[in-house]
């Protein structure tokens, strides 16, 4: 909870974790890939303020903390081209020869990366949807965002003497919620596309946990171990998501039963 | 020559030259060498990458007296017994591994044209990324390193990129890229247990905290462990997080699936293993709070495990689900603690090793040798007609790994088993006899399952075609085997190598450096 005696910018930064969640919720709700993406690019340019505030809201600027906002900035600008190439099964025809010469392959690939979300457009407009019809998946999602607070407070509440202080309860709440509501979008969706989002919600929690409960000292390792994830959520959004989809022609969970666990 | 820090930095580095080696032949663009020529080279490379390596670890493990401490660059490296003896089971595999990685290859790059550096240098990489594992001291930097297997390891399982690969890539990262967060997340809780101004608050390296584990906050200790245990427990593929394991194991190229079911699912052991023995020191509770976690979840993936194992499933699938049912009996013994069951338990993890390469290796020749036969990998009969030599390989290899005597797991599950008994003699309860019942039951249902699905490839029919067993196949199998004979009847020295010694360092490290209650 903030209290009278919270610096304003770290009021204001646990508002935007606050909305965080409601943008997960948002995100679980949303019946097309497109609403998912948007909500997604908004949740992230959330967080990349939270930890601005973070940084600089206190009497010592922490620059190792300011800077992993780089990571959700360029997620939530790059993220509607690199999903629109996950969902496409074949990048879109390169772009135009410059000057009669063949681009470089560095180039043909930004160009066709700018192409993919128009391409993947109706794509993201045809997937999206939920196993569990909508009252049920917001049911579950409040029950999830109360079990976050709950756990929160319960942790924070007991601890004595440690690292952690009260002023972590509400990011800790937050931080937790948006892991859960995650999982459930990765096993409430129908797609892989969907599924992936959902990684990134828990992606967005595990940053909000690193940028808001871990010690301060530990800030720079945690940047760093952070700046590793994105290496996974690259492999997976350039290389796997793409081949899977050649290999299957469909993003569609149902087509990718093959195996079963 | 004695262990060294620069002995350790080159065997850390022995397979990142092998990963970048492996790319040479491309250089003289205009000059190329003949395709037949580079495959030779870069199989040779990583043989002698590997090589190198275990026979550098083999020194420090020999000659190890106290622990090494060293750093390059900002990352700090931290070997006590533990980490030698973790180090020193990814190398033995990877070197059988990188023998049979050129059969696997030339086919797969046969099948579609393709270059064979990209598979040899991830191979490298992968290799590079285990030993990294057990050689960190920071637990954040131990958490990048499991993330970093993840990644060449993803490339791996799909390098044949067939649909099923694929989709078992597509499950193996998502799944354990899921559970990899709650153990940042658990390493954050750890983190933040610590009270400011003490000695481990801006190191997060696990002999500081072990250090101060008195004064850490015990409800977040907890904490900490159990997300640990679900995140990492994931990779280690505890039940009921491994649904990832069957695919993975059972769609990636034979000498990846050795590695995966041999040293990965050690690497996320290793690093469960540091949080345990810090939580153990934190809470001062004997070790009950994460050893009934442990004792649990051992328990659960070995009652899950056997059904699949009774079932008519492809043959690496059954193998993959021995994985689970192996790293439940490895849980249960770090569950049941005590000196005993630990030193049972630690030599589990290298005998299963082993065996399971054994296992995925001498099957993946048969599945090299028979593609012309044409038939269907669930109608491979008659091994032992056509590939003697690999056909007893698998005979004694799955006796083995059912816990069969003499052999290697047949020892250490009697050691596990012996830890257990004993405690239900000094402590009796209701659970841990329950828990004992539930162990020897499963065990026993499980050695019936394996003795099935191994007496139909042996026997029957043999087919008309087939590519007869080369030398260069059977040498990594026979080498094997020779270890899974040799450990069922005695924990052996090698030279300067005391491998009983190393294990009984290794269980004290896991009880934080005193003798084990």
């Amino acid at each position: 909870m903030a209290t009278s005696t919270t610096p304003p910018p770290q009021q204001l930064a646990v508002l935007l974790s606050n909305l965080m969640v409601i943008a997960a919720l948002a995100i679980s709700a949303s019946s097309t890939l497109k609403q998912m993406i948007r909500l997604y690019q908004a949740q992230a340019w959330m967080l990349t303020l939270v930890v601005l505030l973070t940084a600089f809201g206190q009497a010592e600027p922490r620059y190792a903390v300011a800077f992993l906002a780089l990571v959700p900035a360029s997620m939530a600008l790059s993220i509607r081209q690199l999903l629109g190439r996950a969902s496409l099964a074949e990048l879109p025809a390169q772009a135009p020869t410059v000057a009669g010469g063949r681009p470089s392959r560095f180039a043909a690939t930004r160009a066709s990366l700018r192409e993919a979300p128009r391409h993947a457009e109706l794509i993201w407009l045809q997937h999206g949807s939920s196993r569990l019809p909508g009252s049920v998946s917001a049911g579950i999602d409040m029950l999830l965002i109360a079990t976050a607070v709950l756990v929160a407070y319960r942790l924070v509440g007991s601890v004595q003497g440690a690292a952690m202080g009260m002023e972590a309860t509400p990011s800790l709440a937050a931080s937790i919620a948006l892991l859960l509501q995650g999982l459930f979008t990765m096993s409430n969706k129908r797609d892989i596309v969907a599924q992936v989002i959902g990684l990134l919600v828990m992606e967005h929690g595990l940053f909000l946990a690193a940028v808001r409960v871990a010690p301060p000292a530990l800030a720079t390792l945690f940047v760093v171990s952070l700046f590793c994830y994105v290496l996974v959520t690259l492999t997976i959004l350039l290389w796997i998501l793409p081949a899977l989809h050649r290999a299957s022609r469909s993003i569609q969970l149902s087509k990718h039963s093959q195996l079963r666990g | 020559m004695r262990a060294s820090p620069l002995l350790a930095v080159l065997l850390m580095l022995s397979p990142l030259i092998g990963a970048a080696v492996v790319w040479l032949p491309r250089w003289p663009r205009r000059r190329r060498p003949h395709p037949a020529q580079v495959g030779r080279f870069q199989d040779l490379a990583t043989i002698m990458t590997s090589l190198v390596s275990l026979g550098l670890t083999a020194i420090i493990a020999g000659t190890y007296q106290e622990n090494l401490q060293f750093r390059l660059s900002i990352v700090h490296f931290h070997l006590d017994a533990l980490s030698i003896y973790f180090v020193l089971l990814v190398n033995v595999i990877a070197l059988a591994a990188s023998f049979s990685a050129a059969p696997s290859v030339a086919r797969r790059t046969a099948m579609g044209g393709r270059d064979a550096a990209p598979f040899y240098c991830l191979f490298n990489l992968f290799h590079f990324t285990m030993v990294l594992v057990p050689m960190v001291e920071n637990l954040v930097v131990l958490w990048i390193a499991i993330e970093l297997t993840t990644v060449t390891s993803t490339f791996l399982v799909a390098s044949e990129r067939r649909r099923e690969a694929l989709e078992a890539a597509w499950k193996y990262i998502i799944i354990t890229s899921t559970g990899i967060i709650f153990a940042l997340l658990g390493t954050l809780f750890l983190a933040s247990a610590i009270p400011p101004g003490s000695q481990a608050f801006t190191s997060m390296n696990w002999p500081d905290l072990q250090r101060v584990a008195g004064d850490l906050d015990p409800d977040l200790v907890r904490l900490s462990f159990l997300f640990v245990l679900v995140g990492y427990g994931t990779k280690a593929g505890f039940a009921p997080m491994h649904t990832w394991l069957p695919d993975g194991h059972g769609e990636a190229p034979y000498p990846v699936s050795a590695m995966l079911s041999g040293v990965l699912l050690k690497s996320a052991l290793y690093a469960i293993l540091r949080f345990y023995t810090i939580t153990n020191k934190a809470l001062g509770d004997g070790g009950l709070f994460a050893s009934r976690l442990l004792l649990g979840s051992g328990l659960l993936s070995l009652v899950v495990a056997t059904p699949f194992i009774l079932k008519r499933n492809p043959f690496k699938r059954v193998l993959a689900y021995h994985s689970l049912e192996h790293m439940g009996i490895i849980a249960f013994g770090i569950g049941i603690g005590g000196p005993v069951a630990l030193f049972g338990a630690l030599l589990h993890a290298l005998n299963h090793g082993v065996t399971k390469s054994l296992m995925f290796l001498a099957y993946g020749s048969v599945q090299e040798n028979y593609r012309p036969s044409r038939r269907l990998e669930d109608d491979y009969e008659g091994v032992l007609r056509v590939m003697p030599w690999t056909g007893v390989v698998l005979a004694v290899g799955g006796l083995a790994l059912v816990g069969s005597p003499p052999f290697n797991i047949f020892f250490s599950e009697f050691l596990i088993l012996w830890g257990a008994v004993s405690r239900a003699v000094d402590q009796p309860t209701l659970v841990l006899i329950a828990a004992i019942a539930l162990f020897l039951l499963s065990v026993t249902v499980i050695f019936g399952g394996l003795v099935r699905h191994l007496s139909r490839i042996l026997m029957g029919n043999a087919p008309d075609r087939f590519q007869p067993e080369t030398l260069r196949q059977v040498t990594p199998l026979l080498a094997l085997l020779l270890l899974v004979v040799v450990f069922g009847l005695m924990v052996p020295t090698f030279g300067p190598l005391d491998l009983r010694d190393l294990l009984d360092k290794s269980v004290t490290a896991v009880c934080g450096g005193v003798t084990c209650p």
